[in-house]
């Protein structure tokens, strides 16, 4: 069932809307998901294995590695970034379950029109998933996100864990201002 | 009796700074009860992260929300925490307020703007009235500002100057940008005034603060050098160091305690264990920020008060308004400008410092049948936020934008290309759908009622904006932008607020008398930009610190 065509919705409604999806497809994925299922727990990482692998593919599609002289989403983090903000002391508990079911939706979607892995489809049909998932509101919204932590990881300071060596700076000309946060002064601990 | 304090101000933003002032200068007792931290120049970094990607410097929404009410397309109002929505009108929490992080583009209000009903007459809908006090009363405390708060700038005659004791600006412009030369030849073909805006920053040392060291990251980030005229660097600690004035941050005030005659006895405020805590006073001042302003009083009801003090004639919290007008921009491109220009353009640091108010009064009869105020536009360089500039290649034709050609734009935006911008400031019309309450249903973590603000505009607003963006458009594509827009709304700017308690004569209509005291509360004062009436066509710092000097004034003839 696809009943949330692109629509405008309030984030409230957002919630309802993305806990009904989610609860029609994560079935699907039962068949192939032993692999990866085993959590992460010494390192108190909040993604499995295959959804950290699942996310470093669709980062890498979002923002690839191929462009000349200019690093991809991976270069500069955008995972690490990602988990950090995720353990703000008042991260939205809402942003994270959509962040989650995201990474579902994604994992189910490769499956349910490729019958594969989100990481092990070409660029082709790794852009033809994303562009569906993109179709549903709720879709829409948490690959807007994904955009939106790109950016971030890609130009913040690197003090808050993207922006590796700089790159990201680097590539667009940008310079920062002085002093630069340090790390007993990041947005969390002010 | 022997109080705590002769004065006790509640904030310590651009309301509260010019009394604190004052009075501690004048050998008064004062102590300033603040909800945010106390930052020094030492505790800013140059973090977009902190300023304007999170919460920084406001409180987070799942602890402090505030419930807004805006109209659907259906016309129906629709009330909605900010907890959900995120949709933040807070500003700065901190000692000095959000004038810590202004950018200080300071204008005076004009004449005109003191009798707004005379000049132009009623309109349907809206409560327009002329202010209790005239543009001469407050002219010595303009002039006051610039020399104590300090403003730079430089006085070039254009058809709606205001009048000035003084001649000129206390301190030189600041540097300026190439892009500011370009701005005034197309003016000048355009036949329109353009003059430098003049700017709450130090272009000297002056009183312990450094000038400015055009660091290229100036609204929305705090100050390092103390150049930025924010309450804090200019005005409270000259305060404090006076020995006569306490600054208590982590202290959120909740009430103001009145007793059988309708004085106020002290205020009770928690502080930073949670505790409760209080502070008597003779005098009291109320410096929240318009619409906390609003809630404390809505919050305090006492013997001669049921209904909030200030509040008998159910004023308080009524003709909230906010800047109206609207933003636009354009893109200079290197292929337009040759390589040399272009890299000039790309300079970061210097400021543009360019308004235009060559439609304050709009006269023209074949848009409008007869006169109507019109506004403000200053012109800017798109701020250096990196983030924030990426963000607007998110969407392409209505679609998400990822991949190589995400790149390529981001990659052609940043090295090619270099936005310049505009904002217009006209009057927020003040009328009945635009007020604070209480809300009944969301409190805080202190388990108090929170603010509930209804934003409605009037239609007017829009038309206004749409003439003056017109205006604005014309000297971008003249100055060879490319892809120039606009956008004017009746979406608030929620770092522009006043309003809210209005001042009067008349307490039927109106929360203060004319020196801004509570009419039936001898004893309590409030002095940010609640008491505007109407806002002028300008940002309002400048008046809510003149007319704080002005109130500072009056308290100590009560003392
Ligand atoms: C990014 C930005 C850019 C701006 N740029 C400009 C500009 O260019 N020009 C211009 O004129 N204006 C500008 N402004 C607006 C300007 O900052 C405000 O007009 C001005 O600071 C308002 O003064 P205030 O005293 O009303 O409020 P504030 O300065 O915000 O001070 C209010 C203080 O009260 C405290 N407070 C609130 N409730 C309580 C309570 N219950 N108990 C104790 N303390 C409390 C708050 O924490 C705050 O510190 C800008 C604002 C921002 C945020
Ligand atoms: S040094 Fe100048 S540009 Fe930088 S924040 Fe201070 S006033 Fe603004």
């Amino acid at each position: 069932m696809k009943p949330l065509k692109r629509s405008h919705i309030t984030r409230r409604l957002f919630i309802k809307q993305s806990s009904v999806f989610s609860a029609i497809g994560s079935f699907t994925l039962s068949a192939c998901q032993g692999v990866f299922t085993k959590k992460n727990k010494n390192t108190g990482s909040p993604f499995t294995e295959y959804d950290k692998t699942t996310l470093r593919a669709v980062f890498n599609h979002l923002l690839p590695s191929d462009y000349p002289d200019s690093p991809g989403a991976n270069d500069v983090n955008v995972l690490g970034f990602l988990k950090r903000t995720m353990q703000d002391p008042y991260f939205d508990s809402y942003d994270k379950r959509i962040i989650f079911n995201g990474v579902r939706w994604i994992q189910e979607t490769a499956i349910d029109m490729f019958d594969n892995y989100f990481h092990a489809l070409s660029d082709n049909d790794k852009e033809a998933a994303l562009r569906d998932l993109e179709t549903y509101s709720n879709g829409e919204h948490w690959l807007s996100m994904m955009l939106t932590y790109i950016f971030e990881a890609l130009l913040s300071d690197p003090v808050y864990g993207g922006n590796t060596d700089q790159l990201g700076w680097r590539w667009l000309n940008h310079q920062p201002g002085y002093p630069r946060p340090i790390i007993e002064k990041t947005y969390d601990k002010l | 009796m022997s109080k705590d304090a002769d004065v006790c101000i509640v904030g310590s933003g651009a309301g509260a700074g010019p009394i604190a002032y004052e009075l501690a200068m004048a050998g008064y007792k004062v102590i300033v009860l603040e909800k945010g931290p106390w930052f020094t120049e030492k505790d800013f970094y140059k973090d977009e992260m902190a300023c304007c990607r999170r919460n920084g410097y406001t409180p987070p929404l799942s602890e402090q929300p505030q419930v807004i009410e805006d109209q659907q397309s259906d016309g129906d109002w629709e009330a909605e925490s900010n907890r959900e929505t995120g949709w933040n009108f807070w500003n700065g929490n901190m000692v000095g307020g959000s004038s810590n992080l202004m950018s200080g583009y300071f204008h005076r209000m004009k004449p005109v703007d003191f009798r707004l009903l005379s000049e132009f007459g009623p309109i349907n809908g809206a409560n327009v009235v002329d202010w209790p006090i005239t543009y001469d009363d407050m002219e010595p405390y303009f002039t006051k500002v610039e020399n104590v708060v300090g403003v730079s700038g430089k006085v070039v005659h254009h058809p709606f100057l205001e009048p000035r004791s003084v001649p000129d600006f206390p301190f030189q412009p600041l540097a300026e940008h190439v892009v500011s030369d370009l701005f005034d030849q197309a003016c000048q073909s355009l036949g329109y005034h353009s003059f430098p805006l003049p700017r709450a920053i130090l272009s000297r040392p002056f009183n312990k603060r450094n000038a400015c060291i055009y660091s290229g990251y100036c609204g929305s980030y705090g100050c390092n050098t103390l150049a930025k005229g924010s309450a804090r660097a200019a005005l409270l600690n000259d305060a404090v160091e006076t020995g006569n004035c306490e600054i208590r941050p982590h202290s959120m005030v909740y009430k103001l305690v009145t007793n059988n005659s309708g004085k106020v006895r002290e205020v009770k405020y928690y502080n930073q264990d949670g505790n409760n805590s209080k502070v008597n006073a003779h005098i009291f001042v109320v410096a929240c920020q318009a619409v906390e302003s609003s809630r404390l009083l809505l919050l305090s009801n006492g013997p001669k008060h049921a209904h909030g003090l200030g509040n008998n004639t159910g004023q308080v919290g009524k003709n909230l308004i906010f800047s109206a007008g609207g933003v636009g921009g354009g893109d200079f491109h290197e292929k337009d400008f040759g390589e040399e220009l272009f890299r000039q353009l790309q300079i970061q640091g210097p400021f543009v410092n360019r308004a235009l108010q060559d439609w304050y009064v709009i006269n023209d009869h074949n848009e409008f049948d007869h006169p109507i105020k019109g506004g403000t536009i200053d012109f800017l360089l798109d701020h250096n936020n990196p983030i924030r500039r990426a963000m607007r290649h998110k969407w392409e034709d209505g679609k998400l934008n990822w991949g190589r050609q995400l790149k390529q734009d981001l990659d052609y935006s940043f090295k090619k290309t270099r936005r310049f911008q505009f904002e217009i400031f006209c009057d927020w019309l003040p009328n009945d759908n635009c007020y604070v309450s209480l809300s009944k249903k969301e409190k805080d973590k202190w388990n108090t009622p929170v603010s509930k603000i209804r934003v409605g505009y009037h239609e007017h607003d829009l038309k206004v904006g749409e003439y003056l963006a017109e205006k604005s458009e014309n000297v971008l594509r003249t100055m060879g932008a490319r892809d120039v827009y606009s956008s004017v709304s009746g979406a608030p700017p929620t770092n522009l607020m006043a309003g809210g308690c209005r001042f009067g004569n008349d307490p039927e209509t109106s929360v203060l008398d004319k020196d801004c005291r509570v009419h039936d509360c001898e004893n309590l004062f409030v002095t940010d930009g609640s008491f505007m009436p109407t806002g002028g066509s300008v940002t309002y710092t400048w008046t809510i610190y003149a007319n704080s000097f002005r109130v500072a004034d009056k308290i100590k003839e009560q003392l």
